[in-house]
């Protein structure tokens, strides 16, 4: 597992060249132990890329040859029978010898010049004074060099530049380098978050976790499984720095290491403050801004993985409980320590408090990671929680996906307690295991329902009214709750807006009304981050919901950007139900705007969360659109097995996801070569959705219509629903159905610029593609090669995308519609019988538009057919149907 | 992805110089603030700058 390539350092590289033919000798290359010091001069002077490669002479400081004078030189010396006695002529001897070995290149690299002996670190001065060689030399930081080196930079003699370690988005590179494969993000997250950008420890750690099966293969992606690897060189590593600590030192470092970036207050009284000193000279601990307060940190988070794992358990527990009575004479037991202070009572075998523990319990849950929270809660129940440690168990056990335990605990609740404020909570978190874990809207609904009825009228009852709202529309049922109830309702407090908005604004956006919807989450953003603790669901739907609405509209730059924020953050977090959501909604706008390649990754990320938090509705929603966005790859197989599988997922009591299912199936006829059926199912939605009352959705399958050869009357339709909506992809659609419609270029190139202002790439190259072969029929030859060389630069963007406008856009200009309905078919390998029964012709008729379509377009057979129409079609010859 | 966006991904040293160097502090009081030579500063500043450009490039 090594790389051949150099990842995220292009700008060191020029820095050092430059420096390399500046008026200064050369460049020190100064950074942490692993940055990648050495890797960079290998580059310099390696690659066959260099300017010189290969031609370099290597010398390198070592422990056990920085006590022999020259020690570093010593196998460029001549080996002489009596070598001189006085350091002078031994130096010019050395000079002499290196400007001999050099003299190809008069390149010296000075790798490790901290370990030099004094001599050799004043001939390496020597040399750059009088520039009698160029120099490259490293150096780690934090380590004491010979004054003669470090004089190399503070004189001026060399560059100087400090090697930092690979940023997020570099590592994230080095990583699927390394592994030669894309690797999911939440895996470069906790990658990332380990090594911190550290070459070394991140070449070490994957060796490590790939070796113990940690970090596996997932069908085509790297996926993290279970915890990290406790063994392998990076550990070895790491432990020969850690022991060269004096045993005060190393017990103050294990301090830090347990308390893991806790508030320096708080370490004030356990931590010696020399003993901090010498760790932070050391580079092994450092004082940093965190959140607006001063905290205390291992300088790298392997560290305390390894001082942790050699920890007696009897050390550790001592330690836990230090730092627990510490939080709490400090008051910081349930301000932001929360988290760690009641961890640390728990390690240390102290019960505590079960208030506190609940309190951390609902932390937990809302940072998205049941497991602690389950952990939290059952403690809170051992000593004495009652009744809302087991709600929070319950819940914390639903989000993992455990809803058999968790129905269980949430029945036996609702059964034996009384009170209004008990039973309404039960309701709302049982209620929301159902349709999350379950997909069971309906029943969701039934249940929040009931137990309102048997409430004393009041805010519990609404707020039960409000859930009872969602549950029924996602059920797909009509919601009892009138506007004029969601009024009354929405001006009872901050909670009551907050939960008014989750529930009303996804309502907004499927019938159209994407900037009331906004507004609503605009209005609800504020109120969301601050009660993110107490309504962790409602917050991450409400900025899901963004996304859902910027998608709708087709704002997919405005949406893509959005998301790629929200899921840098999520997995940054290592929030699994968050990741999960960004990535899928991700991958839609992805999907829609035609970079497919990277909307496939996503929403498979996405679809491999879910998956393991027993999420039915967004397994299925994933699936529907991995399956249109493997449809527009040309990807058949695997397009018809993701919708087979999407359609078996599908919830039976959510029909949220309907459209999307539907028009996957659409893009899965078209990539089977089906056209008049992907039309004729198309027609079909755009009637339901119509009716429905669902605008945007009914415009996106009408827009297919057209898209697929029929636009005949689509344009009006298209208008007439932009008309009841302010998504502004849909009057750009009723242009561009116009412009195929009347074969007018004007109204395709005015569609075309106005879907690449909203960042809907594939569309827009379709359009510009469409008006290429409409001018180039109009005989406006230098008109249709702009708009074709627009079509080009646009689709250069969509990584691969298929439709049948642009696999035609070259042979398809010359066909009649059925006779390119009939290419497609036969390019895709379905015989002419088969063609004939789909098109409803005869067998003759699809003969003679076949004899018609070769002639025009100069091909003998089907295999050219469909290599010329780019279908992916891959039959062998001798498989091929006759014409 | 905007320059604050971009800031984000860069290594907390790189970011943290650009900042302080846009809130008018000098090398040598950047340097000490980040823990590296003053001498280092201005190549920081340089590769920093640099990279920043290169996301912001490479942003779709």
């Amino acid at each position: 597992m090594d790389s051949v390539t150099l990842v995220g350092r292009a700008e060191e590289l020029r820095f050092v060249e430059r420096a390399l033919r500046g008026t200064r000798a050369g460049v020190v290359v100064m950074g942490a132990g692993g940055v990648g010091k050495t890797r960079l001069a290998r580059e310099l002077t390696e690659s066959p890329a260099s300017a010189r490669p290969g031609t370099s002479v290597w010398v390198s400081g070592t422990r056990s040859a920085g006590g022999v004078p020259f020690g570093a030189f010593a196998h460029l010396l001549p080996a002489l029978d009596a070598p001189p006695r006085d350091r002078l002529a031994m130096g010019m001897l050395a000079r002499r010898a290196v400007l001999q070995a050099a003299s190809d290149a008069g390149l010296l690299v000075v790798d490790d010049a901290h370990l030099l002996d004094d001599a050799s670190a004043v001939l390496v001065q020597q040399l750059a004074m009088t520039h009698a060689l160029r120099l490259v030399v490293t150096v780690r930081s934090g380590e004491r060099a010979p004054d003669a080196i470090v004089a190399l930079w503070k004189d001026g003699w060399l560059e100087c530049v400090d090697l930092q370690p690979l940023d997020r988005v570099a590592l994230g590179e080095l990583v699927a380098e390394l592994v030669n494969g894309r690797v999911d993000p939440l895996a470069v997250a906790r990658i990332w978050e380990q090594t911190r950008g550290n070459a070394l420890f991140c070449h070490e750690l994957l060796r490590a976790s790939v070796a113990a099966g940690r970090l596996a293969l997932d069908g085509d992606v790297w996926r993290w499984r279970g915890g990290l690897p406790a063994t392998g060189r990076i550990w070895d590593l790491i432990d020969a720095r850690l022991s060269e600590l004096d045993p005060e030192d190393r017990a103050a470092l294990e301090v830090v290491a347990v308390a893991d970036r806790a508030d320096t207050l708080l370490l004030d009284g356990l931590v010696d403050r020399s003993a901090r000193s010498r760790l932070a000279r050391r580079g092994l601990v450092e004082e940093r801004a965190e959140n607006g307060r001063s905290v205390l940190a291992l300088s790298h988070p392997l560290f305390g993985e390894v001082l942790r794992s050699q920890m007696l358990d009897a050390r550790r527990i001592q330690v836990c409980g230090r730092l627990a009575d510490a939080a709490d004479a400090h008051g910081m037991a349930t301000g932001p320590e929360l988290l760690r202070a009641a961890g640390w009572r728990l390690e240390c075998g102290d019960g505590g408090d079960p208030e506190l523990l609940l309190a951390a319990a609902r932390r937990a849950l809302a940072g998205f990671d049941p497991q602690l929270a389950e952990r939290f809660a059952r403690a809170a129940l051992a000593t004495g929680g009652g009744f809302q440690a087991e709600l929070e168990l319950a819940t914390a056990l639903g989000a993992q996906g455990e809803v058999q335990a968790a129905g269980e605990l949430f029945t036996r609740l609702e059964r034996d307690t009384g009170l209004d404020a008990q039973r309404s909570a039960v309701a709302a978190q049982w209620s929301e295991m159902m349709f999350l874990n379950g997909g069971r809207a309906a029943d969701a609904a039934d249940l929040v329902s009931r137990v309102a009825s048997e409430l004393v009228p009041g805010r519990l009852q609404d707020e039960l009214a409000v859930l009872e709202g969602v549950w029924r529309w996602l059920s797909g049922g009509t919601t009892r709750v009138s506007e004029t109830e969601w009024r009354r309702i929405a001006g009872r407090g901050e909670r009551m807006d907050l939960l008014v908005a989750f529930a009303v604004a996804p309502m907004r956006v499927q019938s159209g009304q994407i900037g009331e919807a906004l507004a609503l989450l605009d209005g609800a953003a504020q109120a969301g981050a601050n009660r993110r603790e107490a309504l962790p669901t409602v917050e991450l739907t409400l900025r899901s919901t963004r996304a859902y609405a910027l998608w709708s509209a087709g704002r997919l730059n405005d949406d893509v950007t959005y998301c790629e924020r929200e899921l840098a953050a999520a997995t940054a977090a290592g929030e699994l139900e968050p990741t999960a959501m960004f990535a899928f909604c991700l991958g839609g706008a992805l999907t829609d705007a035609g970079r497919i390649d990277a909307a496939i990754g996503s929403l498979r990320d996405g679809l491999a969360v879910f998956e393991r938090l027993a999420m039915p509705m967004y397994v299925s929603w994933s699936l529907a659109f991995l399956a249109r966005a493997l449809a527009l790859s040309g990807d058949r197989g695997g397009a018809r097995k993701a919708l087979e599988r999407a359609q078996h997922a599908r919830p039976a009591q959510v029909q949220l996801i309907d459209p999307e299912l539907g028009i996957a199936r659409v893009w899965v006829l078209v990539a089977e070569g089906d056209m008049e059926g992907a039309r004729t199912s198309a027609l079909g939605l755009a009637d339901r959705h119509a009716e429905a009352g669902w605008p945007i959705e009914a415009a996106r399958a009408l827009h297919a219509v057209a898209r697929l050869g029929r636009p005949e009357g689509i344009a009006d339709r298209l208008s007439e629903l932009a008309t009841t909506t302010d998504a502004p992809i849909l009057p750009l659609c009723a242009t561009h159905a116009r412009g195929l419609a009347d074969d007018d270029a004007s109204s395709l190139r005015a569609a075309g610029e106005g879907f690449a202002a909203l960042g809907c790439w594939l569309l827009a190259a379709e359009a510009f593609t469409a008006a290429a072969v409409t001018l180039r029929a109009g005989g406006r030859a230098a008109s249709a090669r702009a708009a074709g060389a627009r079509a080009a630069a646009l689709l250069a963007r969509c990584e691969g995308a298929r439709t049948p406008t642009l696999t035609g856009v070259e042979a398809g200009a010359s066909l009649t519609r059925r006779e390119r309905d009939v290419a497609l078919l036969a390019a895709h390998g379905t015989p002419n019988r088969e063609i004939a029964q789909r098109l409803m012709v005869s067998v003759r008729t699809v003969e003679s538009h076949l004899a018609q379509t070769y002639r025009k377009l100069g091909v003998s057979d089907r295999r050219e057919l469909a290599d010329l129409l780019a279908t992916g079609a891959t039959r062998a010859p001798d498989q091929a149907a006759p014409a | 992805m905007d320059r604050a966006d971009a800031l984000q991904l860069l290594p907390d040293t790189y970011a943290a110089a650009l900042r302080l160097r846009d809130a008018g502090l000098e090398p040598a009081e950047i340097g000490q603030q980040l823990g590296i030579a003053p001498e280092a500063v201005a190549s920081a500043l340089v590769l920093a700058e640099a990279k920043l450009q290169r996301l912001l490039a490479e942003s779709p």
